[in-house]
């Protein structure tokens, strides 16, 4: 896990980042657990009381868009996204900064295409006034939380190029 | 041409074979082969998405329900939602495009896209495997799904905890007991296979409520297509596209309610008590949403008359 | 036709050059999509998927699962586990690989990843096993073929996903998984036993009498219990699989407090653990769709049909072919890659097919049948050369032991699982007996 510098490059001031993300990934990690205890709750709050939590549905849809996208930018920077390893990558030389590069312009790229397209659907969702059914949760604060998470990837990636790979 | 139609239904179902798929094979014939309808085999996204799905160009033609859209888009499209509608799918479909149409200026809640087509399905009923409502009161406490706007808003008045979910999901939440009944069509106790898990089955003259549904074309294709083919497509499309739409509803009601006889559900008429309890509250929705249409410049409530009397010739 | 045949052969090539294949699919979709329609509409998809795909209920079990596999994992639920199946099959010729085969499926029970099973067994057998002196080869082929269960008796993450992109009932998928994955089993320790009949060296004799500690019972009572809390859940009707998940989780949370002695500390680095590859499997679920929603607009899976169609052989000939193929695929890719590269091209033909009018006249038999199929041919993915993620999840835990003695320790769980894929596809029975 030790990190290594790549492509000569310092590493000062990627520590704030590194926070950054690891602080998201802990919010994830708590609205996942509210999760669990929401939707256990619910069932013995049928089988109990009669009487199901209202909105335990939506919440649950939510709150998986949370724990995703806040564990994203953790899992992008710390190159956790699945790879077929037929090619082997060369601990250093050109060979290995044009297929780190290739393989982060895709990743950088696309998350920032995402963030860029899940914000204009944040718009969307604001001017419109769409909210859920029945706890009338406005939904563009969620797709704005996703967007964010997004660009926050796309981030990621770029500065987990200047880190080693995990191993 | 060739269009792009995204449907979301599984193609087994009525609606995707008999009204989606004719529809799309008649429009290739009106046009002598000018245009085609190609139905592609999978959804680009989940049924709530598919108005804009066709309003921001990502597939040519979509349909959906109104009532996925949780917004005020379509505030007049409502209309069709109200409870005593009307009993036959056929009929009360050719009267909500009719009405919607004419009355209150459809097209224009449906911006961005070329209205082809609106309808209904059956009468809204009211399934649930706790008890027989012989009263209003019967309703108090029973957790039912419901698909939201109108009839969600009733069932909240009646005393009902309404519960949300996508229509695949409830056969599981009827078996679990995560909720007590659902409201549905006849059609649909069969479709979903509900009849081990419903032991009563309320009928309510003109349905309690309904859903109101749309076919619909981005407006730049729409544009793209010749004055002659796009004469053509409207020939099959709108009142044509409703009788075609209600009657296959009606069929496959028809389908479901012989399927539901060789059942243990029971199948009943609604007491006179409890259409009148409904009737209060369906008038207070009703009187509110002609409200907000007469601020958006429109008779709501002329139309409503209107529509009943078409759809109940 | 031929653009997203070209888009096939570019995601290929991208995810050889070491592009991770969530992002190689959905560039590739983005931009075949942007091809034949235009770049404004192919964009509006790629937002609108990644929200609904992130909103959406279902999924929703993916995380709530791997964090109940994570949470047992910590308890120490895997040494009891192995210490009863040990004491059972102690008698046997291999005793102790029959043992972590056994063990390997009773913790498949309640964790829905073969890696994690693999991972986690590799800690508890490897050393019991090195112990008395078993060959490595054998020690490690049993850990890395014993994981791959996790992913068939249910819980398991894979047939979740399956599921979800073909819109198969999860809950019919899992009990569909159960018997092939206790067939599984048996298999697994019949090729110990022919192993260790061909070469005695492989397990040296000798009775190892270890009587049962009261927390071994304790581990075992759990783990079975929370297997019989989760089938009896869905299966008698009183909660949905992912009400089931989020109770597992709750009560292996219990469990792993009181048996393992989890920290508040220790909670949180569980969870990290559980939503870093959420968000993964997420990225490359959100890849699949956008990927799947550009080869279906260019028509390609029409296209195999009409193919397919043309050949005029039967459904079987075409079943069989497929599995070749996956099987020549399972060598070089990832388990997730691999189902959610080919599944939706496949699967509308798969429907499609006439199987006649046996057990597999439905759609929904054909899909969970196929699902259990394709699942089986995923499992030998994991251990087939030169990319087997089970072997290099070992390799990690146990660098000591070489890439080729691994797989050579592999090579009769690997004909065992050969045999059982075309049992499974001659007996579509034994996955549908308990669903239909
Ligand atoms: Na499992
Ligand atoms: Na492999």
């Amino acid at each position: 896990m030790e990190p290594q510098n790549d492509l000569n490059h310092p590493r000062q001031g990627l520590g704030l980042w590194q926070g950054l993300f690891r602080a998201m990934a802990y919010g994830s990690v708590i609205v996942m657990l509210g999760m669990t205890l929401l939707t256990s709750v619910d069932v013995i709050a049928r089988y109990i009381f009669n009487r199901p939590i209202s909105g335990a549905f939506e919440l649950t849809e939510i709150g998986l868009a949370l724990v995703v996208f806040l564990a994203m930018p953790l899992t992008t920077y710390s190159k956790e996204h699945v790879e077929v390893d037929l090619l082997s990558i060369p601990s250093s030389g050109t060979r290995r900064i044009l297929l780190r590069l290739l393989a982060v312009v895709c990743v950088a790229g696309i998350f920032g295409f995402m963030a860029w397209e899940v914000w204009e659907h944040t718009e969307k969702l604001l001017k419109r006034g769409t909210v859920t059914n029945s706890l009338s949760i406005p939904l563009y604060l969620v797709a704005g939380v996703v967007a964010l998470a997004c660009a926050m990837s796309a981030v990621a990636a770029i500065i987990g190029l200047f880190k080693g790979d995990t191993e | 041409e060739e269009l792009v139609l995204s449907s979301w239904l599984p193609p087994q179902h009525p609606i995707a074979q008999g009204v989606i798929q004719p529809w799309a094979t008649s429009v290739e014939q009106v046009t002598e082969g000018r245009v085609t309808v190609r139905i592609l085999p999978k959804p680009l996204g989940p049924p709530p998405a598919h108005f804009d799905l066709a309003a921001d160009g990502v597939a040519d033609i979509t349909y959906g329900l109104h009532s996925f859209t949780r917004d005020d888009r379509f505030l007049r499209s409502r209309i069709g939602q109200f409870s005593f509608l009307g009993d036959s799918a056929e009929t009360t479909s050719v009267a909500y495009w009719n009405v919607y149409s004419d009355q209150l200026d459809a097209q224009a809640e449906h911006e961005g896209v070329k209205l082809l087509g609106l309808f209904v399905h059956g009468p809204g009923m009211f399934h649930n495997n706790q008890r027989k409502i012989e009263s209003a009161d019967d309703f108090a406490g029973l957790k039912i799904r419901t698909p939201g706007g109108y009839i969600a808003d009733l069932a909240t008045d009646l005393g009902i905890t309404t519960q949300f979910m996508g229509p695949g999901q409830v056969f599981e939440k009827l078996s679990t007991g995560v909720i007590d009944g659902v409201t549905f069509t006849m059609e649909a106790l069969k479709a979903f296979k509900l009849t081990d898990h419903v032991t009563h089955a309320m009928h309510i003259p003109g349905g309690m409520y309904n859903t109101s549904w749309f076919l619909v074309m981005n407006e730049d294709r729409w544009e793209d297509i010749s004055e002659e083919d796009k004469a053509a497509i409207e020939s099959v499309s709108g009142a044509a596209f409703a009788t075609l739409a209600g009657t296959v509803w009606d069929a496959a009601d028809s389908a479901g309610a012989e399927f539901v006889t060789g059942t243990n559900v029971e199948v009943y008429d609604a007491p006179q008590e409890v259409l009148d309890a409904i009737k209060g509250f369906a008038d207070k929705h009703e009187a509110a949403w002609a409200d907000a249409v007469s601020a958006t410049g429109f008779d709501g409530a002329a139309a409503l008359t209107e529509l009943r009397k078409q759809a109940n010739p | 036709m031929t653009v997203s045949l070209l888009g096939i052969l570019i995601l290929f090539v991208l995810v050889f050059l070491r592009v991770p294949v969530a992002f190689a699919m959905i560039g590739v979709g983005t931009v075949g999509f942007a091809l034949l329609r235009s770049w404004k509409a192919s964009f509006t998809l790629l937002g609108n998927t990644t929200f609904d795909t992130a909103l959406s209920f279902t999924l929703s079990v993916i995380p709530l699962f791997i964090l109940m596999g994570n949470l047992l994992t910590v308890s120490g639920v895997s040494h009891s586990l192995f210490a009863a199946s040990h004491r059972l099959l102690r008698r046997l010729p291999g005793g102790l690989a029959m043992a972590t085969v056994v063990a390997c499926g009773g913790f498949s029970a309640v964790c829905g990843s073969s890696l994690a099973t693999a991972a986690t067994m590799s800690k508890v057998a490897m050393p019991s096993m090195r112990k008395v002196g078993y060959a490595d080869s054998l020690a490690t082929g049993a850990i890395a073929a014993g994981g791959t269960l996790g992913i068939l008796i249910p819980p398991s993450v894979i047939l979740i996903i399956y599921g979800i992109i073909t819109e198969t009932d999860i809950a019919k998928l899992f009990l569909a998984g159960l018997l092939p994955g206790l067939l599984g089993v048996i298999m697994y320790i019949g090729a110990v036993y022919v192993a260790v009949k061909v070469k005695p060296s492989l397990a040296p004799d000798g009775l190892q009498d270890h009587p049962l500690t009261k927390k071994d019972i304790w581990g075992v009572t759990t783990v079975v219990g929370l297997f019989a809390i989760i089938m009896i859940g869905i299966y008698g009707g009183f909660f949905t699989p992912s009400e089931a998940a989020a109770i597992g989780a709750l009560l292996s949370l219990v469990i792993a407090r009181v048996m393992g002695g989890l920290t508040l500390k220790g909670l949180m680095q569980v969870g990290l653990e559980t939503v870093r590859p959420a968000a993964m499997i997420f990225a490359i679920v959100i890849g699949a769709e956008v990927f799947s929603n550009f080869i279906s607009f260019a028509g390609l899976p029409d296209a195999i049909l009409a193919f397919v169609q043309t050949l005029d052989v039967s459904a079987f000939v075409v079943i069989f072919a497929l599995v070749l193929i996956y099987i020549v695929l399972g060598a070089v890719l990832e388990s997730l890659s691999m189902i959610l590269l080919t599944v939706p091209i496949f699967f509308p033909m798969i429907l499609a097919l006439d199987f006649g009018t046996g057990l597999l006249a439905s759609p929904e038999a054909v899909a969970i049948w196929f699902g259990i199929v394709v699942v089986v041919v995923t499992e030998i993915s994991l251990i087939s050369p030169p990319i087997g993620l089970n072997v290099f999840v070992l390799r990690t835990i146990l660098p000591d032991v070489s890439l080729k003695t691994m797989f050579a320790g592999i090579f009769p769980f690997w004909v065992a699982d050969i045999l059982r894929l075309f049992v499974l596809i001659a007996f579509p029975a034994i996955s549908l007996a308990l669903v239909l």
